[in-house]
């Protein structure tokens, strides 16, 4: 339940990158083919600059499913090769950087493409939770 | 080939024996090292009852040494041994005897300091003089120049007084060497609670929430996740190591707080925004991470118990009213909860760390206990090894047990969906009715020692 008058609204504001979006799916139940990845709808977002670490983004990149890389880019109109490239110099690492850390869904909502169940984002927050029905 | 091992001689801080040595090891392994020591004593390092802070340890090499340093909270410091005795006069018989050449050479030209550090008392500067005179016979006096500000060298007298006795007494140990590196016990008091922009019941004092990123292992490059984020203190002392941090917690008031502050307040506090990944409202019973591909470098947490900050799962309760939500409202609905019995949460944690951690992979928890503790308490599972189990006592009715788990085996549903209760572990486990086990008082001998059935 969001403040009315909130003197810090900055403080509020989480988002939701783009990182996290690619290690999430629909656990709904019964849901169990085409549950990932998870489309995004977005309402709100933002670009917040973040400091780039290079060997993180080496690290991280073995554990990305492209594929999901490439559609969440899509709904978020930026682009990503449709490809991890055969060398991952520099600035492809920047590139990935800019779009799993920098690209922040303030609000919207994640839907599951099988069963379009919906899980709201709000103040950046994904709420995955299923309702008592759902488990 | 067996590289070239030298003594040294570690000073652990007095708190928390039995976490001293799995965070030395830990760092060890964090760094690609080796260390050899004597179990014995490495047993008297960890009893409760304080015997000593000291612990003899062979290591490869000072750059080693530096960085187990650069990061450790038990490590007062670590020195060179050059030599050990139960008197002075044998200590520097001993020195004179082995270290003649190094107190002649090392010396020429560089400034130093000998401190007096006494474990079981204090000394005034007077008495450490009265201490450093003992050693007036060391070829050391004679090289160099003695300085308190600016040195090169800094010797430690070590004393090991015991617990429990006067200043008249006689010494147990006294160990000597020129120190290698102090450790990084100032960060606890970077991250002190009162200074804290939002604290909840639960926050963790910062001297374990770093030993536990210690024995997680975080590190620069490194993904570390709390599915029971809570307040945020394990993201904020992995964040403190340089690691990417992700929280999740079932409950919206703790992740976003209240009046403005939350979990980003935290992280806000101490500047670590650059390596706060997301949080998520997550049911840890329902975790919906994918797990085709492992993708944590350490899990890191504090599970609810059932006490006091209650244990909760999403689930229908046995309720005659209960009415379907209207559609329109169905965003709205804090979903109904049920209770999550704790050998239920571990099982939980346990098989999500088997299948989410990559290989070598940690896994840090803390687990509550009482006195009737047994060691198959403890839960298992076939692709995590246990590697640190260490007591911290709360009440004479419980405690908790910092637990490291490491992951040697790759997850395979065909083998690991369904594991036989030997496999499991916590069989008949105490926390298995926590509440009525910390509030309910059975009548017992006052005398005995409470939690007597703890080994480190």
């Amino acid at each position: 339940r969001k403040t009315t008058t909130d003197p810090y609204p900055d403080l509020w504001i989480s988002h939701m990158k783009l990182l996290t979006h690619n290690l999430l799916m629909c656990n709904n139940k019964g849901c169990n083919m085409n549950n990932y990845p998870l489309h995004i709808r977005p309402v709100q977002v933002e670009r917040k600059e973040k400091q780039f670490n290079e060997a993180f983004m080496r690290h991280m990149l073995g554990k990305l499913e492209w594929s999901a890389i490439v559609s969440a880019s899509k709904a978020l109109n930026f682009v990503v090769p449709e490809e991890i490239p055969a060398e991952q110099d520099e600035p492809f690492l920047r590139t990935l950087h800019q779009v799993i850390n920098e690209l922040d869904v303030v609000s919207g909502a994640l839907v599951c493409s099988n069963c379009n169940r919906e899980y709201p984002i709000e103040n950046g927050i994904p709420n995955m939770l299923l309702s008592e029905e759902e488990v | 080939p067996h590289r070239k091992m030298k003594e040294y001689i570690c000073h652990f801080a007095q708190s928390h024996p039995s976490f001293r040595l799995p965070e030395l090891l830990s760092l060890v392994e964090l760094y690609g090292g080796e260390a050899e020591y004597d179990e014995e004593e490495a047993l008297a390092l960890a009893s409760k009852d304080d015997e000593t802070p000291f612990l003899r340890v062979r290591f490869p090499s000072e750059t080693l040494i530096k960085n187990i340093c650069s990061r450790s909270m038990t490590i007062y410091g670590i020195y060179e041994l050059w030599g050990v005795s139960d008197t002075y006069e044998g200590l520097v018989k001993q020195m004179i005897c082995d270290k003649e050449e190094e107190m002649r050479t090392m010396l020429i030209g560089k400034k130093w300091k000998m401190a007096v550090e006494a474990f079981g008392r204090s000394y005034s500067r007077q008495e450490q003089l009265d201490v450093m005179s003992k050693l007036k016979d060391l070829p050391l006096w004679e090289q160099g120049s003695v300085s308190m500000k600016e040195y090169d060298y800094l010797f430690g007298v070590l004393e090991d007084i015991g617990v429990r006795k006067s200043a008249t007494d006689p010494i147990k140990r006294v160990y000597f060497g020129p120190l290698i590196s102090y450790g990084h016990r100032e960060a606890i008091y970077r991250y002190n609670l009162r200074s804290r922009q939002f604290l909840g019941t639960t926050s963790m004092d910062p001297e374990l929430s770093l030993i536990a990123a210690n024995m997680a292992q975080a590190r620069p490059g490194s993904l570390i996740y709390d599915p029971f984020v809570g307040t945020g203190s394990f993201l904020v002392s992995c964040a403190h190591f340089g690691a990417m941090t992700m929280g999740a917690d079932l409950d919206i008031r703790t992740t976003q707080g209240t009046g403005g502050a939350s979990v980003l307040g935290n992280m806000r506090q101490y500047e670590f925004m650059d390596q706060f990944v997301d949080i998520l409202l997550i049911d840890a019973s329902r975790p919906p991470w994918r797990m085709a591909r492992p993708f944590l470098d350490s899990i890191i947490c504090d599970p609810p118990y059932g006490i006091r900050a209650g244990a909760r799962k999403i689930g229908k309760r046995e309720k005659p009213k209960w009415r379907p939500i209207p559609a329109d409202l169905n965003a709205a609905h804090f979903p109904q909860c049920v209770q999550y019995d704790v050998p239920d949460v571990m099982r939980d944690l346990l098989t999500f760390a088997a299948k989410s951690l990559v290989m070598g992979g940690r896994l840090v928890y803390w687990l509550p206990t009482t006195p009737e503790y047994k060691d198959s308490d403890l839960p298992l599972h076939p692709c995590l090894r246990l590697v640190g189990n260490s007591l911290q006592t709360l009440t004479l009715r419980w405690g908790r047990r910092l637990i490291t788990m490491v992951k040697v085996l790759e997850y395979d549903d065909k083998i690991h969906n369904s594991l036989a209760p030997e496999d499991e572990g916590q069989l008949t486990a105490a926390h298995g009715s926590l509440r009525s086990a910390v509030y309910w008082r059975p009548r017992r001998d006052p005398t005995s020692s409470p939690l007597a059935s703890d080994t480190p």
